[in-house]
C-alpha cells in the first residue's frame, strides 16, 4: 500500500479521537483512493461533479464505490452549473443512477479570478455566489 | 449531528482533477470555522494546493512540510499480520505538523505522491 494514503487513512480514522469538531478532506483525484480504502474512514463523502457526460460518469462510480467501502453518507455536488439546463441535467442523471444530489454550486467568475491571482475565492469577495451556495452547503453538512 | 462516536464528523472531498473539489473543500472548511467550529483540514491530494484556498499566501504555502513518511511504523502482530501504525497519537501530530491558516483551519498536507520506496 502506499504509504500517503495509509497515512492519510490513519490520521482521518483517529482524528476524531482527538476531540476535533470537524475534518475536511482534500482527496486524490480520481477513483484510486477510493479502491485502496484510503476514504474508508470518512462520515460523509461529496463527490464534486461537473455538469458533463464523463464528469458524472466519474461522480458515478466514486459515488458507488464510497457505498461499496460502507462510508454512511455519500452525496453528490453539481460544481460549475451554468444555467437551468446544466442543472436539470445534473439532477436527471443523478435520479436515474439513485444518487442523492446534495447541493449544486453555480460556475463563478470569481472562482476563476481568485485561481489567476493566487488567491482564494473567499478572499477575493466574500460574498461570491458560490461562498454563498458553499455556505448554504454548509448548513446541509452541520444538519446531517 | 450524527456520525462518528464523539460528534466529531469527517468530511471527504473527492472529484476529478479540476472539478472544483479544492475550492469546495477550502471554502468549506472555512465556512465552518468562521462559525466557531474547529476545522482540521487534510489535503490528501498528490498535488497539494488546498492551502491557497485556506487563505495562505502563495510564498509561505510553498513552505509547508508534508507529513513525514516515518509517521507510519510498520508492525507485524504475533499472526504474522502487517499493519501500519501512527508513531504519535493524532492530536500530537496535529500539534507538531499542523499549519494553522487565517480562519483558524489546522491544515495538514499529506505530501505529494513520490512512488519511488512508497510500497
Amino acid at each position: 500500500m502506499c504509504r500517503t494514503h495509509a497515512t492519510v487513512r490513519r490520521v482521518l480514522g483517529e482524528l476524531v479521537a482527538g476531540g476535533d469538531d470537524m475534518t475536511v478532506v482534500d482527496m486524490e483525484a480520481g477513483l484510486e483512493h477510493l479502491s485502496r480504502g484510503t476514504t474508508r474512514a470518512s462520515d460523509t463523502m461529496l463527490v464534486v461533479a461537473e455538469p458533463y457526460f464523463k464528469s458524472l460518469e466519474t461522480a458515478r462510480r466514486a459515488y458507488e464505490l464510497a457505498k461499496e467501502l460502507g462510508i454512511p453518507r455519500v452525496f453528490v455536488v453539481a460544481n460549475k452549473s451554468r444555467g437551468p439546463r446544466d442543472e436539470e441535467a445534473i439532477r436527471t442523471f443523478c435520479e436515474r443512477n439513485h444518487l442523492d444530489l446534495l447541493a449544486a454550486v453555480s460556475f463563478d467568475d470569481t472562482v476563476l479570478e481568485a485561481e489567476l491571482g493566487g488567491a482564494a475565492v473567499l478572499d477575493v469577495n466574500a460574498q461570491a455566489s458560490s461562498v454563498m451556495q458553499i455556505q448554504r452547503l454548509a448548513d446541509l453538512i452541520t444538519a446531517l | 449531528m450524527g456520525g462518528s462516536v464523539n460528534g466529531g464528523h469527517r468530511v471527504a472531498v473527492c472529484g476529478k482533477g479540476g472539478s472544483g473539489k479544492t475550492t469546495i473543500a477550502g471554502t468549506l472548511a472555512r465556512v465552518l470555522a468562521r462559525r466557531g467550529r474547529h476545522v482540521v483540514a487534510i489535503d490528501g491530494d498528490s498535488n497539494p494546493n488546498l492551502a491557497l484556498t485556506l487563505g495562505l499566501p502563495r510564498a509561505e504555502a510553498q513552505r509547508i512540510p508534508p507529513l513525514p513518511r516515518d509517521l507510519l511504523v510498520e508492525r507485524t502482530d504475533p499472526s504474522g499480520e502487517r499493519s501500519y501504525v501512527l508513531r504519535e497519537p493524532p492530536d500530537e501530530i496535529i500539534r507538531t505538523y499542523g499549519v494553522h491558516t487565517p480562519d483558524n483551519v489546522m491544515l495538514l498536507l499529506m505530501g505529494r505522491v513520490d512512488h519511488a520506496g512508497a510500497g
